[in-house]
């Protein structure tokens, strides 16, 4: 095996590693540097094939993270979607399907048969041989976890509300036990191309959303499953939370997920008080940052997450959040300095 | 009736008993203005405040919400018999490219709590819809929302757009959103920027009745 796949290997089981890996969550980034569309990147594999491998090997990025938008399983499930040209397909929200209805539709989902997610899983398996004939470490993001899945099927607001009616109660247990099943099958498919490493995005349980307690009543015990069930699998995977998770980071210590990914809202150097030894962290650079801020002030907030971790290991360097487009190229690279610097 | 009994319900987001509750207070001869600004408004407000110090999460914020817009409705009818009018008029949009909502329907919320009409044009809004609504509806307002790197640009956009239309000096432009800060308002030459919805509507109750924000 490559040397960069194991360093990521090692990093993301929690090592102390000879030099900070560098992972980038480029996808809008990469689209528009490839010159495609967001529809031409979203409806064609070899589009995705093309934008992640010219960017990984441009950037000397250590990693591929595959990921088209926050819609993918969605749409599969049967949610209204705005596909637009120039950006990342979201959910609409205006009519979602009534909270009861949802467990038994999504019931009968079947994922392959989304002409999205086949592409997608197509983009993957190829991402997957290039990542082993270039050493690079391929993660497959398997979209939405069950927590913002449910979300976003059962409308954000409303769904948010009925978190606080006792008589919803049992109607969001059932919803959120559907979407656990999507997501925990997403994975499965993902891993199948022979990814390295699977992830999903689960930002609404977090305390930019909902408060602590809530994440507690509804998303813990899920979230816990789901790392004994991807585990029992064979599958290392990662959660991916941006917005404040400051007041639940003893909790997330506790779900067994071995990673999570967050965004600045976190102070890194509390997660790494709190779960150095136990979870790794992909984070924490702004993504604002990388499209206001100069080069300098990049290299010195990617320093300042490195220097928490150097030498001690559970670190995997990334932005912790989607860098938008028009990311300067001057800062991404400033960004992968920093952390072979490191 | 105790008005403070409908700011409480409010905030535990009791919708049907606040409704009632109102209901109740008009037929014991409580003037429709006085229950808006002790009962609900004064219940908002609390709910705003706890939220900004992080004692509250989105959804409290959106039932209270729910339950201060189920209190109006059955006021609406009293206060428009009794003259009580708006106090100002607030047009607010998600900018275009931005389907993020969450936040923009906090800041309205704050707003009608401050007994401001509140114009929603909801998400993906382009300049030029701001442009009419501000036309069209005399706003004295426009209030822009933007979560993404990629659509903060739009508010520049919607602020020349108020200047090409010959509008820019009959409104004031506020900003917010997670990656806005005061600087690129004032690169922008928008008016106002805040970092949440309860000095959001702060600063904008302030500014349509001529007070310094
Ligand atoms: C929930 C969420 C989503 C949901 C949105 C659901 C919905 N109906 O809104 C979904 C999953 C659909 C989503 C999609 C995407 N998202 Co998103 N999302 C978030 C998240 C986790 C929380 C946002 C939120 O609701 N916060 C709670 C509210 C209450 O806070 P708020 O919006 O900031 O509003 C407050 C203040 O800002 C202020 N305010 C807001 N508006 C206004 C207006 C005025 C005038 C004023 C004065 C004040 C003000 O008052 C509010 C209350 O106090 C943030 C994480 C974060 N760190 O913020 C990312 C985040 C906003 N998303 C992000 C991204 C990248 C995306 C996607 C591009 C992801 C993708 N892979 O496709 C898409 C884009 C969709 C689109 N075109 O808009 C990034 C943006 C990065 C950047 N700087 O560009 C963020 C910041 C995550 C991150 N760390 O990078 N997202």
């Amino acid at each position: 095996m490559g040397e960069r796949i194991e360093l990521v290997k090692r990093a993301f089981a929690g090592e102390a590693v000879e030099r900070i890996p560098v992972m980038a969550h480029n996808f809008m980034m990469a689209v528009k540097e490839a010159g495609l569309t967001h529809r031409e990147f979203r409806e064609n594999p070899d589009a995705m094939f093309r934008a992640m491998t010219e960017a990984t090997i441009k950037y000397d990025l250590d990693c591929v993270l595959l990921d088209v938008d926050t819609a993918l399983l969605a749409s599969a499930c049967g949610a209204d979607v705005t596909y637009p040209d120039d950006m990342a397909a979201v959910a609409k929200s205006e009519q979602p399907v009534p909270l009861d209805e949802l467990p038994d539709k999504l019931e009968s989902v079947d994922l392959l048969a989304s002409p999205r997610i086949q592409r997608y899983l197509e983009a993957a398996r190829r991402l997957v041989e290039w990542g082993e004939a270039n050493d690079r470490f391929i993660r497959i993001n398997a979209d939405q976890g069950p927590f913002s899945l449910a979300c976003i099927l059962a409308g954000m607001d409303e769904f948010l509300m009925d978190l606080l009616d006792e008589d919803y109660e049992e109607d969001i247990n059932r919803l959120l036990d559907a979407t656990y099943k999507v997501s925990l099958r997403m994975h499965e498919l993902c891993f199948a191309t022979g990814a390295h490493m699977t992830s999903y995005g689960n930002s609404s349980e977090g305390c930019s959303v909902i408060s602590p307690a809530m994440f507690r009543q509804f998303a813990k015990e899920r979230e816990t499953r789901l790392a004994a069930d991807l585990k029992a699998r064979g599958i290392p995977f990662l959660c991916h939370i941006c917005g404040d998770v400051n007041p639940i980071l003893a909790d997330l210590v506790e779900t067994g997920c071995p990673a999570y990914e967050l965004d600045w809202k976190t102070d890194a150097a509390r997660v790494f008080e709190i779960a150095h030894g136990k979870f790794t962290l992909s984070g924490n650079v702004d993504p604002a940052l990388f499209v206001i801020g100069s080069p300098d002030n990049v290299y010195a907030a990617a320093k300042k997450v490195c220097d928490l971790f150097r030498g001690k290991g559970g670190l995997v360097l990334c932005s912790g959040c989607a860098l938008g487009p028009q990311t300067r190229e001057e800062n991404l690279r400033a960004f992968v300095r920093a952390a072979r610097d490191a | 009736m105790d008005l403070a009994l409908i700011s409480e319900r409010l905030q535990a987001g009791k919708a049907k008993e606040v409704k009632a509750l109102v209901q109740q207070a008009l037929d014991e001869g409580v003037p429709a203005l006085a229950i808006l600004e002790q009962g609900l408004m004064a219940g908002m407000n609390a709910v705003g405040v706890r939220f900004k110090n992080g004692e509250a999460y989105v959804p409290e914020v959106l039932v209270a919400a729910r339950a201060m817009s189920k209190g109006a409705e059955v006021l609406k009818p009293q206060l428009a018999a009794d003259g009580v009018k708006a106090t100002g008029c607030v047009c607010l949009g998600s900018v275009k490219g931005d389907l993020h909502d969450v936040g923009k329907n906090i800041v309205k919320m704050m707003l009608e709590s401050k007994g401001l009409e509140v114009v929603d044009l909801g998400i993906d809004v382009p300049p030029e819809t701001f442009v009419q609504t501000v036309r069209e509806r005399h706003c004295q307002i426009v209030c822009c929302s933007a979560l993404l790197t990629t659509t903060m640009g739009v508010m520049g956009d919607v602020v020349k757009a108020l200047e090409a239309a010959g509008l820019r000096d009959q409104v004031k432009v506020m900003i917010g959103g997670a990656p806005v800060n005061e600087a690129f308002c004032k690169e922008i030459g928008a008016d106002f920027y805040t970092a949440d919805a309860a000095r959001c509507a702060e600063v904008a109750a302030a500014i349509c009745s001529g007070r310094q924000p």
